[in-house]
């Protein structure tokens, strides 16, 4: 059977190197795409480190001086106002936690603060930059951080509740200057301060590790290496007796017990947000952070669906030319089946005399396509994953699903008018001969 | 070469179409979906760059979107990355003299809560602050009233203009000059109405604009919001003299406050730079992003051509025969070969309407996604996408799909030796 089929290969050389050539370029652009949207699959589906379902992000907002029902004494207790409105919030049954953080720090914004951070006993570790994160407790309540040995949201908030403020949390992924990613646990309780290069003398404050949380990502799509993130604990008493407004700095956030209903955050933005003012300020607006999730993977999305019609482009053209191709050969070597058939060979045979023919092309033209894409990966032409360009087992797994995504088009290609040349009447096809 | 001959030409090319419908469907198909994908890129590209109403000076405006100011003074070192700001904006763009007009507006749309104050009726809608200059770039249509004007700018006042879905959903009426609206619970008086823009029109589109409020704070450079900058050239041909007067004008900034750095690159750019741009260091490299649009339509040109190129080889190969007695007959080679370019065009013109055909359907359907606007205001004009010049860019893509899927095989055929092709070898 293998000579056969070496020998119909052979016969039809002059349009067999054309396949070749077509198949080779085919899965060379086929294989960029499934790496594109390979990686950005592992991304979607490897753990956050957080979790927003049933969570919304509370738009205060302050009456301008020309309102009517603005109030100059209110002005100076704007951030007891605040406090107000997230004690009122907290009354609601329906809702789990609210938290309060400054800006930037809530999963899926669009702006952070970075600072390079250094431990200081003994052996001096430069960790490099981490996001500064300034949050009240119940901000894992809210986004579910959960601790690195395992704690539960619940147990992080209260071990942060009672820490005292210049203390920190940091994610566990504590990064020597060098390189080297080093268990942030065995750290904990020992002192950390902000850098300052060498020549000067570093003065900031020292923080004492408490605890670490699990690294999260910056967002669904995120190719990076996990974030890095210190917690401060924010300081209500200082707020509290500040005259200074820093409400517009401050998020508030709120989590939605499990069981709520869907209805009841449009109820209640409808009859119970107007409810809520105090002094200055007002709610006007609850944001999923379904939304702010959509906002933020929106471009990542965009991408996503032009190398999803690129990649079906590819794919409906190489069925279509298989499909024309084959059906003009098996046409025109009906009455070579036809004597094949005479001679004994089954239907099942002729069918997969041409499947096979097809199969042996794309695993000859697959050979040089890994080849091109090998060095498509060295000149890292491609997407970065985790800072990488090259893992074996990413190279390996897209050149394979190229090669079945390929091998269904042959086989639904060639299949169609292998089927046809599978009926052909030994009898009739030779009598017309 | 007459048009009987083209005539005959096309009655075989359908006869073919009859007689090879597997083949015929594949070449419509291949075509359609390649053309389709190559218009809807050209669509996307022309409906934000070609000069489309009320934007119809696209062609002659340079931008300024984005910048960065460094600024060190005794209260100690500021900087702002960003849109230019109003302080700069006013001060030394606006009095430029090259551009026919100087207009500065906000950089991206605000939602706001804008109500009725008598009815109580509120509603979200898209607001933008821009200045009376505004009004001599993008021709606006009126229903009712007018812009409101320099004088009303500079003194602040509190005036606004609707579009007609504004005025309807806060009034249900558009003949409401001089009604009063609340913007965040302070009142403004409404000067005009006028026709609803899609949102494809990104300058334009707004269901609220308002007057920019002045901010200028002369003891630093770094003041008022960021805004967008958008000069009118009288011609194309200004361009260079406008960048020329913006740098004069920003040494001139930079030697009034001593201490500052502006950096801006080689803005203001045309509508078609501003669109790639996202750094104020460098300029986006048009050339490389030429290239890659340019490489993209190879590959949705060639992808399918290949795999044509094999279909009208075979389908050649079956009319060997006919070629061999032509050629005998006296046919010359240029008409064999332009035979099948005729017979293959007509497939390719089919799969061409099938594919302009599928591209319109994909523009007004997924306009939120491909073009980045919400459906809901996209209101693409049937005019726009009908327009001569789209359907020409489309007949040019079909002559090139045929060239580049029949060319050679019609050149093979017609090259084909007489006495093999009447033995139909």
């Amino acid at each position: 059977m293998i000579s056969l089929i070496r020998k119909q290969i052979w016969n039809e050389r002059k349009s067999n190197v054309n396949l070749f050539i077509e198949l080779l370029l085919f899965s060379v652009l086929t294989w960029y795409i499934v790496d594109f949207i390979y990686i950005h699959m592992l991304a979607h589906f490897s753990p956050k480190g957080f979790d927003t379902t049933n969570c919304y992000t509370v738009g205060v907002d302050v009456l301008p001086e020309e309102s009517e029902d603005y109030s100059p004494d209110a002005s100076k207790t704007m951030n007891n106002d605040l406090f107000k409105i997230v004690d009122r919030l907290k009354q609601i049954p329906e809702v789990d936690a609210v938290c309060l953080s400054y800006r930037s720090a809530h999963p899926y914004g669009n702006s952070w603060r970075q600072d390079d951070f250094e431990c200081v006993t003994d052996t001096m570790i430069h960790c490099g930059k981490y996001d500064i994160q300034t949050v009240s407790s119940d901000f894992f309540n809210v986004f579910r951080y959960r601790g690195s040995n395992g704690e539960t949201p619940d147990m992080m908030a209260k071990q942060f509740e009672s820490m005292s403020i210049g203390d920190i949390f940091t994610t566990d992924n504590i990064r020597k200057s060098n390189h080297a990613d080093i268990s942030a646990t065995d750290y904990i309780g020992k002192t950390f301060r902000f850098w300052m290069p060498d020549s000067i003398e570093n003065t900031n404050p020292l923080h004492t590790l408490i605890n670490c949380v699990t690294a999260p990502k910056s967002g669904d799509f995120d190719l990076h290496p996990l974030r890095k993130i210190v917690f401060f604990k924010i300081d209500l008493t200082a707020l509290a007796s500040t005259e200074a407004d820093k409400t517009r700095y401050i998020d508030v956030d709120l989590r939605l017990k499990e069981n709520v209903s869907s209805d009841f955050i449009a109820q209640f933005i409808k009859t119970e947000l107007p409810k809520y003012k105090e002094g200055n300020l007002l709610i006007s607006n609850l944001t999923s952070f379904n939304q702010l999730r959509d906002q933020m993977n929106l471009a990542t999305m965009i991408k996503f669906r032009n190398y999803l019609i690129g990649m079906s482009f590819l794919l409906v053209n190489l069925f279509l030319g298989l499909l024309g191709i084959f059906w003009f050969r098996t046409r025109q070597r009906r009455s070579e089946i036809a004597l094949h058939k005479a001679l004994g060979a089954s239907k099942q045979k002729v069918f997969m005399n041409l499947i096979a023919e097809g199969v042996i092309l794309l695993t000859l033209a697959t050979i040089p396509a890994i080849i091109i894409d090998y060095f498509i990966v060295v000149y890292e032409l491609t997407t970065a994953y985790q800072e990488a360009y090259f893992t074996s087992f990413r190279f390996v797994s897209t050149v394979v699903i190229t090669y079945l995504l390929m091998l269904v088009m042959i086989v639904i290609g060639i299949g169609i008018p292998a089927w046809r040349a599978m009926q052909i009447e030994p009898a009739e096809a030779l009598h017309e001969e | 070469m007459n048009n009987t001959m083209i005539k005959q030409y096309i009655q075989q090319a359908l006869f073919s179409i009859r007689e090879h419908k597997l083949q015929s469907a594949i070449t419509i198909v291949g075509t359609a979906l390649s053309i389709c994908l190559i218009m809807v890129l050209f669509l996307m590209q022309y409906l934000k760059v070609a000069p489309l109403s009320p934007e119809n000076k696209r062609d002659r405006i340079l931008i300024v979107s984005t910048v960065r100011i460094d600024e060190e003074s005794e209260s100690g070192s500021g900087s702002m990355t960003g849109p230019i700001n109003h302080n700069l904006a006013k001060r030394y763009v606006s009095e430029m003299k090259t551009p026919e007009v100087v207009s500065i507006v906000s950089p991206y749309h605000a939602t706001r809560y804008i109500s009725n104050p008598i009815s109580k009726k509120g509603v979200d809608l898209n607001t933008k602050q821009v200045d009376a200059n505004f009004f001599r770039l993008i021709d606006y249509t009126f229903v009712n009233g007018t812009p409101f004007t320099q004088e009303q700018e500079d003194a602040d006042a509190k005036v606004v203009l609707l579009s007609e879905k504004a005025a309807q959903s806060l009034f249900g009426s558009v003949d409401v000059v001089d009604q009063f609206i609340e913007i965040d619970f302070v009142p403004f008086r409404v000067t005009g109405v006028y026709k609803d823009v899609s949102a494809l029109s990104s300058w334009a589109y707004a269901d609220v604009l308002m007057p920019y409020v002045h901010q200028i704070d002369y003891t630093q450079l770094i003041a008022g919001y960021g805004v967008y900058t958008l000069l009118l050239a009288k011609s194309k041909a200004d361009f260079p003299k406008i960048k020329e007067e913006f740098q004069e004008r920003m040494a001139k900034a930079k030697a009034d406050y001593p201490n500052t750095q502006i950096t801006f690159a080689n803005q203001p750019d045309p509508i078609e730079v501003s669109l790639e741009r996202y750094s104020y260091t460098t300029d986006p490299d048009m050339m490389q992003i030429r290239l890659k649009q340019l490489l993209l339509v190879l590959i949705l040109l060639l992808v399918p051509a290949i795999n044509l190129s094999a279909i009208s080889q075979s389908r050649l190969r079956n009319r060997l025969a006919e070629i061999g007695v032509r050629r005998a007959f006296g046919g010359r080679r240029v008409d064999i070969i332009v035979q099948f370019l005729i017979e293959s065009l007509v497939l390719t013109l089919v799969g061409g309407v099938i594919g302009l055909g599928f591209s319109w359907l994909a523009i007004a359907s997924w306009s939120d996604i491909l073009l980045n606007a919400d459906t809901e205001a996209l209101r693409i004009s049937l005019q726009v996408i009908f327009s001569t010049t789209v359907i020409s860019i489309a007949f040019f893509f079909c002559l090139l799909m045929n060239l580049l899927s029949s060319g050679i095989p019609a050149w093979r055929a017609g090259k084909a030796n007489i006495v093999n092709a009447l033995n139909k070898q």
